[in-house]
Formats: C-alpha cells, sequence, structure tokens
C-alpha cells in the first residue's frame, strides 16, 4: 500500500473521495477539473475574447489600419502625435494612422503569430521526440542508436540560448513575419522532443506495457496504441504555455529588428517594437499593445497551468 | 566526483562537435555565402572571387571544415566587419558586462524569489500567497524590452533615481584592470567608481530578473508545498526541532533539488534577456554588441561569439549537474 | 495517576463545500507509566489522528478542530503553546512512524538526524554527540554503527532505516513512546525483530509506550492493554487477555475473525455462532459511522 494513500486515509479523507469517480477517463476528469478552476475559467473568458477579436476585429474597427490619414491631414508633426480623441479613441500612431484600428485589426497577426510557430515547434519537436521515445522504449540496439543520435541533436539545439538561435535562423532567412514564426518555432523544438521522449520512455516502464507485451502485442503497436496517448498530456500543457512565450518572444524579435520590415501590417509585437522611440512623448503608442501582448499571454499561460494541474497524476486523487 | 566531472566533460565532445558542424553549415549558407559577409553587400564580383579564393571556398568541403575547426581550436574567430578588430578583442572587453549584470540579476532573482516562494508555500492561502502567485504570472507575461522601458521612463528619466544608460559614468576616469567595473573599482580602492557602477546594474539588473524571478518563486513554492507533505518533514517535527532547522535542513535542503536545476536552465538563458536590457539601457556587454552585429548583419561576430556563448552555456549546465550531485547523495552513486 | 490521561479526545476536519468529516470523536484512554497500550483498528478509523493530535502535529490550518484533553503530568498536550509542545517533542514524548524510508530525510546523513535531537533536548555536540549516537545506534541493533552514521537512508536496509528512527526517538529517553504501525512497511522477518527491540526497550527504560496497529498479532505479542477504535470510536477497552478470550463487542469480534486463518477458507467470524452465518466480516474503509442506538444490546457493556 503506498505511503500517500495511506496518509490520506489518516487524515480522516480530508478530500473526502466519492466511490462513483472510479473509471472516469483522464481527460474527462481532466476538464472536470479546469472547469473548477477559477483562474482556468479567468484564462479561457480572456482567450476567448481574444480569438473573438482576431475574428471580428477588421469588422469591428473604425478607420483602415493602413491609412495614413494622420499625415495627410497634417496633424502628426515630429515630436507631436495626437492622443486620444472622441474621433480617434486611442490617438494617431507615428505614422499617422488610428491606433485602435491597428490595435483591432493586429490580433488576428499576433495570434497567428503564436499559433503557427507553436505548431512549428509542436510537429517537429512531437515528430523528433516520438520517434526517439518510440525507439528507446522498443529497445535493441539499433533502437538506442537511434534515441541517442536524436537526442545529441536536441541536446545540440538546447546548447544555444534561445534569442541567439532565433537570431542566427533569422540571419540564413532575412527579416520577416516568416522567419520570425520559423525561429521562434525552432526554439521550442528541443522542449517538446524532449518532453514527448521523456514521458514515452517513463510510460513504457508501466506495468500496463509489460501485461501488453506478455500478452504477445507487437512492440511496434504497444509504442503507437499504448505508450503514445498516455504521453501526450505533458506535450499539450507545454503547447498551451508556449502559445505564451511565443508571442512574447516574437514580440521580442521584432524589437531587434527581425521581424517584418514592413510595418504596415499591424501586429501587436511589432507596434510595440515601432512605439519604442516615441515612449516620451505618446507612451500609449507602446502600453496599449503591450498590455494586449501581457493580457494574452496571461491568459494562455493560466490556462496552461491549470491544465498541467488537472492533469497531474500525483494531484489526482 | 573528480570522475563524474571528466565524464561530462568527455560528453560535451559530441555536442560541440555537432554544434560547429551546425555553424559551419550556417556559415556556408548564409544569404550570399560567406564572402558578403565578409566584404557586406558592397564587394565586386571579381573582389568575392579574390575572397572565395582566399577562404578556400573552391576546395572539398571536408578540407574547408578541417581548416574551420583548426581555426575554431586555435580561437581565431576572425575580424569583426563592423569595428574592424579581432571578434576575441571584442569579446574580452564585453563578456564581463554581461557577467556583471547577469550575476545581479541571478542574485535579485534568487535573494528575493527564494524565500518569496518559500513564505508563499508556508502560508498558502494567504494573501501574500495569492500575490507572488499573482505576481508571478504576471512577471512571465511581461516582454523583458518593455519592463527596460517602463523602469527607464520612471525611474530615472521622472524620478531621477538611477541612471539612465551606460556601465559607469565616464567623468570618473577608473581604472581598468579586469573590465569587471566593480570588482576593478574595489581591487583599485576607487569605492566611488564601484559604487558608481554598481548603481548602473540596479535598472537593468531589475528588469533581466523579471522573469528567472517569476520562475523562482513558482518552483520554489511548488518545491516547498511537496517537501511539506514528506514523511520525514513530520519526523523532525516530532523530534521537536526549532524552526530554523526544520525550515533549513529539511526542508530547504530537500526543496532545493529541482530549484537548482531551474536556476542553471535560467542562467543559460539570461543572455537572450540580456541583449534586449542591455540593447534598452545602452549597456555595453556583449548583448548590445550582439544587437549592433544582428543589425549590420556582422557575422563574423556573430558565429565567434555564439560558439563561445554555447561553450559557457554548457559549461553552466555541467556546474549545475555538479552542485545538484553535491546537494543529493542519491544522484552520486549513480 | 496515569502518565497520560486522554479525554473525550475528538479531531473534526472541514473543508468548505464538503461534508465535515469527524475523523476521531470522543476517544478516551490512559496509559500507566511503562504500560504498553494498544491503539487497534482498521485503516480509517482514527488512529494516526489519535496519535498525531497527541503529538500535536495535526496539520495548523482552518478547517481542523481538535476537542478533549490530554493530560500528560501537568500539561495537556492538547492545549499547550507551540514552544513548550517543541521541548517535550523528542524529550518526553517521541514518536516512530510506519514507512522509515519516507520517514528519514534523504538528502542528510543518519549521524546529523541523530544527534540533532541529542543537541536539541541534551545539549550534545561535535564528538560527544557523535559518540552518543554511535552508542545509540548500536544499542537498536545496527552493526558498525560509526561507519553508519555517515551513511544516507537510501544506504541502509528497511529494517535498518527502522532501527535508527526508533535510535531518534529513544535518543532522550522519553517517558512516553508512539509508535504508528512501526511494522507494516517491513518484510515479515524483520517485523518480529523490530517488534522484540521495541518490547526490550520499553521494558529495560521503563518507557510507556501507546501502540498503534491494525495487526492483532503485534497485540498479542506486546500489549497489556487494548483500545479497540471504530469509526473514531473506542469501541471496547480492555487487558489483553479477555479481551482474546471473550470479546464483548461485535466489532472487536469481527476484527478477531477476519484474521486470515490457514486451517479454513473463511475467517473465524464466519463459524462464531454469535454471529448470523455468512454475515460479511468488515471490510473496506470505515466512513460514517453506523447509528449505534441504546436497543442495539451489543453496545454497552
Amino acid at each position: 500500500m503506498s505511503t500517500k494513500t495511506d496518509k490520506i486515509d489518516a487524515l480522516g479523507e480530508l478530500s473526502a473521495v466519492k466511490q462513483d469517480e472510479h473509471g472516469v477517463s483522464l481527460w474527462t476528469e481532466a476538464f472536470r477539473r479546469v472547469r473548477r478552476n477559477p483562474s482556468a475559467l479567468v484564462g479561457m473568458a480572456i482567450l476567448v475574447l481574444f480569438v473573438l477579436v482576431a475574428i471580428i476585429g477588421p469588422l469591428l474597427a473604425p478607420y483602415s489600419p493602413t491609412d495614413t490619414m494622420g499625415i495627410r491631414e497634417g496633424v502628426i508633426r515630429p515630436g507631436s502625435i495626437p492622443g486620444p480623441s472622441a474621433e480617434h479613441w486611442l490617438g494617431y500612431d507615428h505614422q499617422g494612422r488610428d491606433q485602435f484600428s491597428r490595435l483591432l485589426v493586429g490580433a488576428r497577426q499576433t495570434l497567428l503569430v503564436g499559433i503557427v510557430s507553436t505548431l512549428i515547434g509542436l510537429t517537429v519537436g512531437a515528430l523528433i521526440g516520438g520517434v526517439a521515445g518510440a525507439a528507446a522504449g522498443l529497445g535493441g540496439r539499433v533502437g538506442r542508436a537511434v534515441d541517442s543520435v536524436l537526442m545529441r541533436i536536441v541536446d545540440m539545439l538546447l546548447a544555444l540560448p534561445s534569442l541567439l538561435l532565433a537570431v542566427s535562423i533569422a540571419a540564413l532567412l532575412g527579416a520577416s513575419l516568416t522567419t520570425v514564426m520559423i525561429a521562434v518555432g525552432v526554439v521550442s523544438v528541443p522542449v517538446f522532443a524532449r518532453l514527448l521522449r521523456g514521458a514515452m520512455v517513463a510510460q513504457s516502464g508501466g506495468d500496463y506495457v509489460l501485461a501488453a507485451t506478455s500478452l504477445g502485442v507487437k512492440r511496434s503497436r504497444i509504442a503507437l496504441t499504448h505508450i503514445l496517448p498516455n504521453s501526450l498530456a505533458p506535450v499539450i500543457v507545454q503547447a498551451t504555455l508556449t502559445l505564451a512565450t511565443a508571442i512574447i518572444e516574437a514580440a521580442a524579435l521584432s524589437f531587434l529588428g527581425l521581424g517584418n520590415p514592413d510595418t504596415s501590417t499591424p501586429e501587436w509585437g511589432l507596434m510595440l517594437a515601432d512605439a519604442q522611440p516615441y515612449l516620451d512623448g505618446r507612451p500609449g503608442l507602446a502600453i496599449f499593445p503591450a498590455v494586449g501582448i501581457i493580457i494574452t499571454a496571461l491568459g494562455f499561460t493560466l490556462l496552461g497551468e491549470a491544465l498541467r494541474e488537472a492533469l497531474d497524476p500525483k494531484l489526482r486523487k | 566526483m573528480i570522475r563524474f566531472i571528466v565524464r561530462r566533460l568527455l560528453q560535451l565532445i559530441p555536442t560541440l562537435f555537432g554544434l560547429s558542424i551546425l555553424l559551419f553549415i550556417w556559415l556556408r549558407r548564409l544569404p550570399g555565402g560567406p564572402e558578403t559577409a565578409i566584404l557586406g553587400e558592397r564587394g565586386t564580383p571579381e573582389l568575392r572571387a579574390q575572397i572565395r579564393k582566399n577562404l578556400g571556398l573552391d576546395e572539398p568541403l571536408l578540407i574547408q571544415y578541417g581548416r574551420f575547426m583548426k581555426r575554431m581550436l586555435q580561437l581565431d574567430l576572425g575580424t569583426s566587419i563592423s569595428t574592424k578588430r579581432e571578434v576575441m578583442t571584442e569579446f574580452l572587453e564585453r563578456f564581463p558586462g554581461t557577467v556583471e549584470l547577469t550575476i545581479t540579476a541571478m542574485i535579485i532573482a534568487i535573494g528575493v524569489g527564494i524565500p518569496l516562494g518559500y513564505l508563499a508555500a508556508r502560508r498558502r492561502g494567504s494573501f501574500l500567497d495569492s500575490a507572488s502567485v499573482g505576481g508571478s504570472l504576471i512577471g512571465i507575461c511581461v516582454p523583458v524590452f518593455f519592463l527596460a522601458y517602463v523602469l527607464k521612463a520612471i525611474f530615472s528619466e521622472n524620478l531621477h533615481l538611477f541612471p539612465s544608460s551606460g556601465r559607469q559614468d565616464p567623468t570618473l576616469g577608473a581604472t581598468r584592470i579586469t573590465n569587471f567595473f566593480v570588482l576593478d573599482g574595489l581591487m583599485t580602492r576607487e569605492w566611488d567608481a564601484a559604487l558608481d557602477a554598481l548603481w548602473h546594474l540596479v535598472l537593468p539588473g531589475i528588469a533581466l530578473a523579471s522573469i528567472p524571478l517569476a520562475i523562482i518563486v513558482r518552483i520554489t513554492r511548488a518545491s516547498v508545498l511537496e517537501v511539506l507533505s514528506e514523511d520525514y518533514v513530520r519526523t523532525a517535527q516530532s523530534k521537536g526541532l526549532t524552526e530554523r532547522t526544520i525550515r533549513g535542513r529539511h526542508i530547504l535542503r530537500n526543496a532545493m533539488l529541482p530549484i537548482v536545476t531551474v536556476i542553471g536552465l535560467l542562467t543559460g538563458g539570461l543572455l537572450s534577456g540580456a541583449v534586449l536590457t542591455e540593447t534598452v539601457f545602452a549597456f555595453s556587454g556583449i548583448g548590445a554588441f550582439l544587437y549592433e552585429a544582428i543589425a549590420n548583419r556582422d557575422y563574423p561576430v556573430l558565429m565567434g561569439f555564439i560558439m563561445i556563448i554555447a561553450v559557457f552555456y554548457v559549461l553552466v549546465n555541467l556546474l549545475v549537474d555538479v552542485s545538484y550531485s553535491l546537494i543529493d547523495p542519491r544522484v552520486r552513486v549513480r | 495517576m496515569p502518565l497520560l490521561d486522554v479525554k473525550d479526545l475528538s479531531v473534526t476536519f472541514a473543508r468548505r463545500g464538503q461534508r465535515t468529516v469527524r475523523a476521531v470523536d470522543g476517544v478516551s484512554f490512559s496509559v500507566e507509566a511503562g504500560e504498553v497500550v494498544g491503539l487497534v483498528g482498521e485503516s480509517g478509523c482514527g488512529k494516526s489522528v489519535t496519535s498525531l493530535a497527541l503529538m500535536g502535529l495535526l496539520p495548523k490550518q482552518r478547517g481542523v478542530t481538535v476537542g478533549g484533553s490530554a493530560m500528560f503530568g501537568d500539561t495537556d498536550l492538547l492545549k499547550t503553546d507551540e514552544r513548550t509542545m517543541r521541548d517535550i517533542r523528542g524529550r518526553d514524548v517521541a514518536m516512530i512512524f510506519q514507512d522509515p524510508l519516507s520517514s528519514l530525510n534523504p538528502v542528510v546523513p543518519i549521524g546529523v538526524q541523530v544527534t540533532e535531537v541529542l543537541a536539541r533536548h541534551r545539549g550534545l555536540t561535535g564528538a560527544k554527540a557523535t559518540a552518543e549516537a554511535a552508542d545509540l545506534l548500536n544499542r537498536v541493533g545496527i552493526p558498525d554503527p560509526t561507519r553508519r552514521l555517515k551513511e544516507y537512508p537510501h544506504q541502509l536496509s528497511g529494517g535498518m532505516r527502522q532501527r535508527a528512527l526508533i535510535a531518534m526517538a529513544v535518543a532522550c529517553a522519553p517517558k512516553l513512546l508512539i509508535a504508528d504501525e512501526p511494522t507494516t512497511a517491513l518484510d515479515v522477518t524483520i517485523q518480529a525483530q523490530i517488534l522484540e527491540l521495541l518490547r526490550d526497550l520499553v521494558r529495560d527504560s521503563g518507557t510507556a509506550l501507546v501502540m498503534i496497529t491494525h495487526d492483532l498479532g503485534v497485540v498479542a505479542g506486546m500489549c497489556d492493554t487494548v483500545n479497540v477504535l471504530y469509526a473514531g470510536r473506542v469501541v471496547e477497552s480492555a487487558r489483553r487477555k479477555p479481551l482474546f478470550a471473550e470479546p464483548r463487542h461485535p466489532y472487536t469480534t469481527g476484527l478477531l475473525g477476519s484474521v486470515p486463518r490457514l486451517d479454513s477458507g473463511k475467517g473465524a467470524a464466519a463459524r462464531d455462532p454469535r454471529f448470523g452465518a455468512g454475515r460479511p466480516a468488515v471490510a473496506g474503509r470505515v466512513r460514517v459511522r453506523p447509528a449505534l442506538r441504546p436497543p442495539c444490546r451489543r453496545l454497552c457493556r
């Protein structure tokens, strides 16, 4: 009998476990836990709002985000960018465009950057980690060799600080939004690879794997149908958390001048980077996109943390 | 212990070897090839051909790689395009600044993070706990360069409490020995110089510390909570030990294991933040220099710095593993 | 006057949104100096909570309430302030836990874990403390104690770890020792050795022992007095011999009957004529105390 269960007994069944909870699947149970977690609900509310803006933002925008109307109207002069007014809720940006419209329209690009770069990292990382994990689980000389070669490659990527890695990639591809997405994605590849491999190796030591093996199930089949699905939980949690860091890192790359050189298409990270020279006179130009990024990242982080807690087997009963 | 370190150092060789291949390929794949990297966009076709020949780019790949490795091992990293100085010289001049900044940030992050995380765990559910959990969540989500600008705007430009840029007031005419400005000031007994250098470190240090601080608070809290539920803490209490002994020897010592791992990872990752922070505060470390190198497409500098930094990063992680095994006797056996 | 007099001890755990759990519900028993008292019952019946309450080690948070009194000499263990409790713990009242591996700090050498008690309560430090610790390990039957002092818990065998924990508990010659299932986590062959060690230690030093167990074999071998706990209550309290010879409470009978026997397929309860045939032996965890009302002829004795 495990000590942990004993302790729960000893403390007079603090958690008052219900009998009928047995047999509920990991995911059903996890979603139930997420729904009951207030910070997860806050995170989800933020994300729903964000996605909504990303979808219908362009419809709500009062002006075209690329229209340099301030310059046309002659209200923009060096050292003077008009602030909020009745017509322009958040004022003009440094090129005389309506800041509020840019903020609304920019949500879509920001979401896109986050999702695409996370997907790049997830796909490549899960592929490497999955193959390595399966190879390690299969064992044998070939399996171990494949595993160790793949993991050395991942170690190599990990040996580079993330921003330097992103910068090296950007140096190869030139500055553009695609570059930013690829660079940010590649940075998260080793994380996903290690996570999935680690989980698969841990799972392959499980009793149910032994049971399946003893029943004569083929080892490659065990890896695919038993080990892999049971190892996905940490990867999904990490993907949610990576969405947050990807948006922040993309902003950093934009700040370093590696983002889209064409700044007419609004994107929060780019807007924030562009606003830096005007911080003294018009701090709002930086603050609004920054707050947007912070709140969105917070939404993803809250949800990711809640998922992590919900899926942690240690915290389950 | 020595055998453990030697074995870990040997394990580094394949990683660094692979990294060198990666960098070699990277250098050759740069837009326009290395000749553009050296000449910039200005080179005429004849000049390009000349450089290709000089660099031996017409020879077989393997020989080229051998020559590349030879230069690497001799620490010959070439010459910067923008400053026309040896990359190694540039590095040695600027690295101390980054090290000072990184150490400052780590002292802030560890010095505040571990006590805060510990208290949050001990007073679980209290206001302090919620505040530090919430604060650390936000801390992770604020872009470092934005925080740096905000700190600069508030504490330096409006309140004039701290200097807004640089590593030291140049009018002090401080003596240079190691290029670690604080250390130099202490060694030469130029107290005002040391203090001034320290003063310049405060704001960038705080900005750089924000993310590590947030992560250390979280991991400390989680780790202490986990240890608090362990049987041996109850045993220690049942022996009637003082709060101090229980905290130090029984709770923190066990809780430190995951914290040390995370600190190691963070120390390596601090460099990314340093690039951003140094840029905002015009702090002359390798970060700001790298930023310029990116802007100028100064590839020799980029490549040389990446190689040295990767070695440092790997060494920091080795240090973490060693300290880990010092704390946990169970790791030593393996 | 008894050494320890527990009266009407109750412990409740309340959690927002959930039903309050009454883990210990009016438990009373007493321990004379040098006596071995058993607290017997199945898991979840409140044995461990009782011992933690006596040591003042229940989590100090909202929702945990302790009632009643536990007089130890002139002090009430349930109401004393934390500072006095710290002086009492380890010096006058010591405790041995169930799982010796998890109860020892994995990153601190055994020696330090023994000497820290000596330093705290007897002011022994340095070479004196080390010598005393080696002597203690020797007394609990750990061979080559000077070497073992430098070792870490993971380097010791299970039985050795429990011996080390016992050495820490008896380091200050406490008047009362509480052992919470001290042999449950051990191999059967080791169990007997540890019980023998405990019996010898309390006999030689005159320490009173509260033995918490679900194992009636342990009770039969060691205890002078036995308290049977069920659903947070003492349902039967008797000297050892009468308890085994003629149990009064049906739960005690059930407990005795649940001891697995090799000679028949069923427990003794099934064969006991006082029970209806086929009456299920008490199984699973105790959750809610069944309402025993005066009409039940087995309630009072």
